[in-house]
Parts: structure tokens; sequence; C-alpha cells
């Protein structure tokens, strides 16, 4: 191996482990002891087809679903089905009906563009311009802060805007091997303890070397820069002590047994950042899947097509591993989830899309209105807020400005004015930024979301300091 | 990395039956482990100026005798040795190098040392001394230290 490559390489894994070298300036309030994880439908979801059912044909054809096969939670949720009137099925079960009781729906959502990047952005940050981290990434960084080296996999994330500024690294997780292999570095294989490179007693006295090396090395090291290199290096070297805690949970067969990703893509990943979490090295996961921006293919159905009902099924089936093996882990107390996307889609194209130079199809385009779907025990409410409403000439729905009353979140058919707004990712985001436990974090304070006309929202009223921003 | 490149090269170094052709140990007889009576090595001369090339070759630092950066290495090369010997007589760790580390073959040609175009080596597969791994440790040692990573 040239010198080079090995540099590459160990770079690579040196900025996998490090850890940030933030130093924050005060204690700041402790987070939430909460576990994070963000289901991405990239691409740009169309929630008219399943929690905002519309039923108005140049919304939904008649062979998709029908007003009398619209379905209801025990929680108020109003929901379209899969196919031929049945259910999103995840574990023999409907979903809607298995997590009424955990699940908040927020329609109406106004996702303010219709461009991918931006809306994911906005979906995932809160805030349309750039600047500001994925709050995974943010999260993830309070948590690293709070606990130095000891989340070597704070922030574990499959793509989509997973942007953390430098804050903490975004470790991406696909296959299994490399990261076992990651775990065990002095095993060429880590399933064979006797196949070291070297002897556990010689590892450990290199290490105690390198240790009193680096200490003496940053003692009489003046330049900032180097210092702050030399002190990452160090904490990285930390950090693969406690990766390898990653080893029990992902070896578990028993309560996480290898998944493949055929009923969805993103099984493998879940269940290494759950393994992650089970270990306690790891806050947030940030699941992203892809195949949503479906256009002319938006209402096919058949197996292996890349119809939208297929991909909404596949997020579910990767939603319900997540709890099922979560409760398996007794992880799902502290856990939770949300649900989103870049934006929503239109109503059907007129004229329709042109597929080939002969053919046309009936697909759906961008649309800045959306919903999100929030889950886990302080959803202590579930159910659904938010409207959204058909009106004639406009290409997709219609969000309902809503007004603050108490504690309490109303619908209004006021024009615009200072007292009443759309939902937006801004509010969302300040509500989960408080479950957090991280809005008056320096770091959150360092990235606001909300615009100077802003309000805040309850969104969900029992939550601790949704009140102010 | 560093583990596995203080294991594989070290070994393929000492296989060189000429001592001119070795990179980093010509100096370095791997039967040689003796201590006088002040718990110096016989050969601390050599050993010297091995952790000097060592250390100009990986990480372009000076680390003569008596300094600090020369003293840490030093002091891991001879834990290293002595302890991993004393495991060795105990029975507690094989003669045999670690099968990955062992230098059987020409790592670029794929061939035995015999058949590939640089046969004037041996196989190198043991370790009674101890001597190769607390080298290969020395190496592993400097390969992750940060004035090679981060230079």
């Amino acid at each position: 191996m040239k010198r080079r490559h090995f540099l590459a390489q160990s770079t690579l894994a040196t900025l996998a482990l490090s850890l940030p070298s933030r130093a924050f300036a005060a204690t700041p309030p402790p987070p939430a002891d909460k576990l994070w994880v963000f289901v991405d439908a990239n691409g740009a979801w169309d929630p008219t087809i399943f929690c905002d059912p519309q039923t108005d044909e140049t919304f939904v054809k008649p062979d998709v679903f029908t007003s009398d096969q619209l379905m209801t939670s025990p929680t108020g949720v109003s929901y379209a089905p899969f196919k031929d009137g049945q259910p999103y099925t995840v574990g023999g079960q409907d979903y809607f009906q298995k997590y009424a009781q955990k699940l908040l729906v927020i329609n109406g959502v106004d996702g303010e563009t219709n461009n991918h990047n931006v809306g994911s952005r906005n979906a995932w940050s809160g805030k349309l311009g750039a600047g500001v981290p994925t709050l995974g990434g943010l999260l993830a960084a309070i948590h690293t802060g709070t606990a130095p080296n000891l989340l070597p996999l704070a922030f574990l994330s499959t793509g989509g805007y997973d942007e953390t500024l430098g804050l903490v690294p975004a470790t991406r997780v696909g296959k299994t091997d490399p990261l076992l292999k990651l775990t065990q570095p002095n095993l060429l294989n880590e399933n064979n303890p006797d196949s070291y490179f070297h002897h556990a007693e010689v590892i450990a006295a290199i290490r105690q070397k390198q240790e009193e090396r680096t200490a003496r090395l940053i003692s009489e090291q003046g330049l900032p820069q180097i210092k702050a290199g030399l002190q990452r290096l160090q904490s990285a070297r930390d950090a693969e002590m406690a990766l390898s805690a990653l080893l029990g949970p992902l070896k578990d067969t028993t309560v996480l047994p290898e998944v493949s990703g055929n009923e969805s893509p993103l099984l493998p990943s879940a269940r290494i950042a759950l393994a992650a979490m089970a270990a306690g090295i790891c806050r947030c996961m940030n699941l992203s899947m892809r195949g949503f921006d479906s256009h002319s293919n938006h209402d096919d159905i058949a197996p292996g097509t890349a119809g939208h009902r297929l991909r909404l099924q596949e997020l579910f089936i990767a939603i319900d591993y997540v709890w099922d093996r979560a409760a398996a882990l007794g992880l799902s107390d502290k856990m939770v989830m949300v649900i989103g996307s870049d934006f929503g889609r239109t109503r059907y194209n007129n004229p329709n899309f042109q597929v080939g130079s002969t053919g046309t199809a009936p697909g759906k385009d961008h649309w800045p209105i959306t919903s999100t779907m929030i889950m886990g025990d302080d959803v202590t409410a579930p159910g659904v807020i938010g409207q959204t409403e058909i009106q004639d000439g406009v290409a997709g729905v219609m969000a309902k400005r809503v007004v603050v009353n108490g504690n309490q979140l109303e619908m209004t058919g006021d024009d615009k004015s200072p007292s009443n707004t759309l939902i937006r990712q801004t509010h969302i985001h300040h509500i989960l930024r408080c479950i957090a436990g991280v809005k008056d974090h320096d770091l959150a304070i360092r990235y606001p979301v909300h615009r100077p006309t802003d309000f805040p929202l309850p969104l969900l009223p029992n939550v601790p300091g949704w009140e102010t921003f | 990395m560093a583990n596995e490149m203080g294991c594989v090269a070290v070994p393929q170094d000492f296989a060189w039956t000429n001592l001119l052709d070795r990179k980093y140990f010509a100096l370095i007889d791997p039967t040689v482990n003796t201590l006088d009576a002040n718990g110096v090595p016989t050969n601390i001369g050599d050993i010297e100026s091995t952790i000097e090339l060592l250390h100009a070759a990986f990480l372009n630092e000076a680390a003569p005798p008596g300094s600090e950066a020369f003293k840490e290495t030093y002091d891991l090369l001879l834990t290293v040795w002595q302890s991993g010997l004393q495991r060795v007589t105990d029975g507690n760790e094989p003669i045999a190098l670690p099968q990955r580390c062992k230098a059987t073959q020409d790592l670029l040609e794929y061939k035995s040392f015999a058949q590939s175009s640089n046969p004037n080596r041996i196989p190198i597969v043991t370790d009674p001394h101890y001597v190769i791994r607390a080298w290969m440790a020395v190496v592993n040692y400097l390969l992750s230290d940060a004035r090679f990573l981060l230079n």
C-alpha cells in the first residue's frame, strides 16, 4: 500500500470516528434523554393518497381509491388505503390503527418551495435557506458535547439533507461488515479473536504510549490549529474504544436478526442504527429513502414498479421495524420519530406528462403543501392537526391558516394577518427542539429557524417551552 | 490500518538476507535480545540508530537518543519486547507470528520469495525472541501518530 493511499484511508477513518472539538462557552442545559429517528421520504411524497386523503378525481383516480374506502383511526386520523381498499399493512396490522396512540399527523404544512434540495433542507433543518444543520446533526452535536468520546456514531445517516455544518460527523450506514471491522480494528476476522495483528497487551501498550506522546505534543504546541488537530486525533482514538460497544448488539441476532432490503431498502441501515443506539453510541438516525419523485409513475402499483404507494408501503414497513425492534431493545419509551418529505404533490397534471416520444401519463408534480408525522410517547394528544382544502384553479391542496387560542391550535378562514399563520417547518422544528430540551442550548440559539414575524404554535401543547421561541 | 501495516511491513523487511537490502532494520538481529546488568539491551547502539531512522522516515522528526521522542519509542519497544518474551516463555503466546504477519511471499508479485524476481529473501514466520513483534509495535505506533496522519 502506498503511503498516499494509507493516508487517505486513515484520514477517512479518523474523520468518521472523530468528534467535534467544540468547546461550549457556558454550561448549557442538558438535552432530554431521547433517541431520534428521522424518516425522510426523499423526492416529495403525496399526502393526498394517505394521511390527508383527497377523493376529488383530479387528485385521485377511482382505481386508486374512492371516498367510501377511506378509513379513520381511533384518534381521528382519516387515511386512504394502499390498494384495493386494503390499508398499508405492517406486521399484519393496519399501520394507522397499530400506531394510532403515538402518532400525530400534521396536515397543511407549507413547505414554501417546489425545489427538492431546498424543500429537503427546510424539512430537516427547519429553515429554507442554507446555514442551519439538519436537526439530527444538531441534536447529535449537543449530545456529543455532554458525553465527549462516548458517541462515536452520534449521527447515523443514509443520505438526504444530513448537513451537520461540521458540528458532528454524519456517519453513513450501509452494510454491516465494514462497521464490524471498525469495531475490532486489531482483528483480521472479527469473529475470530485469534486473528489479531498484535497481541492485546501490545495494543494496550501502544495506546498508552500514544496517549503520553500526544499529551506531550499538545502541551508543547503553540499553534491553535495544530493543537486542535492533535486533540481531535486523541478524541478519535478514545471514540474507537467506544465503538467496540457496537459489536454486542450487532451480533445479537436474537433481538436484531439479519434483515434484507427486499421488504424495505431502509431495513439494513435501520438495524445498524438500532444496534448503535442499543450500544449507547448513537443518538440520531436519519433514514432517508429515495423513490418518491414519482411523477408519471405515480399510480403504478404492480410489484417492481416505481409507483408512489409501493414506496409508502416500504416506508411504513421500515417505521414499523424501528418501533418493533426498539421495543425489543427497551428503547421505544425514549424514541421520537419524525416522518416527512421535501414537500407534497399536485393534482394530476393537465395536460398529461409526455412519456417517451409518443405516450402521455397523468402524473403528479411538485407542490409545497405537505404533511409531517411525529411519533412517540411525547405525542400526548395523538390524532391530526392542520387542514387542507381544494380550491378551483389551484394545482394542489391549499393549507388552512391557523391561530393560537390559549394552548389550542384553531383553524381560521381568515385571510393572512399578523395573528394567523400557515403551519411551516419552522413551527414543527420549534416543537421538536422543545421535545429535545435544547431550545435554549447555545447551539440551538446559534441556529435559529424562526423569522421575526413568526409566533410559536401549540402543535404539542404539553411539551414544555413551546410558548416562546 | 496502522495495525495491519505494522504487522505486514516489518517481517517483510526482516526477510531480506542481505542486510543492506533492508530499508529499516539493517542493524537489527532478531535473535539478539539480551540485556546487560543495568537492563540495557546489549545492542543499544543499533536500537538507537534504528529508532532515529524510523522517526525520520515516518514522521520527519529528529529523535536523537535522550530526546523525549526517542525515550517514548524506546520505552514502548522495551516494554513490548520484554513482556512479549515473557508471554512466549510462559507459553501464553506462540512463537509463530500472527498468520497475517508472516512474510512468505512477495506482496507485489504474489509469488513465494524463492520464485519471485527478488529471491534473496527467506520466510519469516516465527519470532522466538519477540524482537520482530516489538518492532512491529513501534511501527504501528509511528504510523498512527499525529505527525504521520495529520502532517
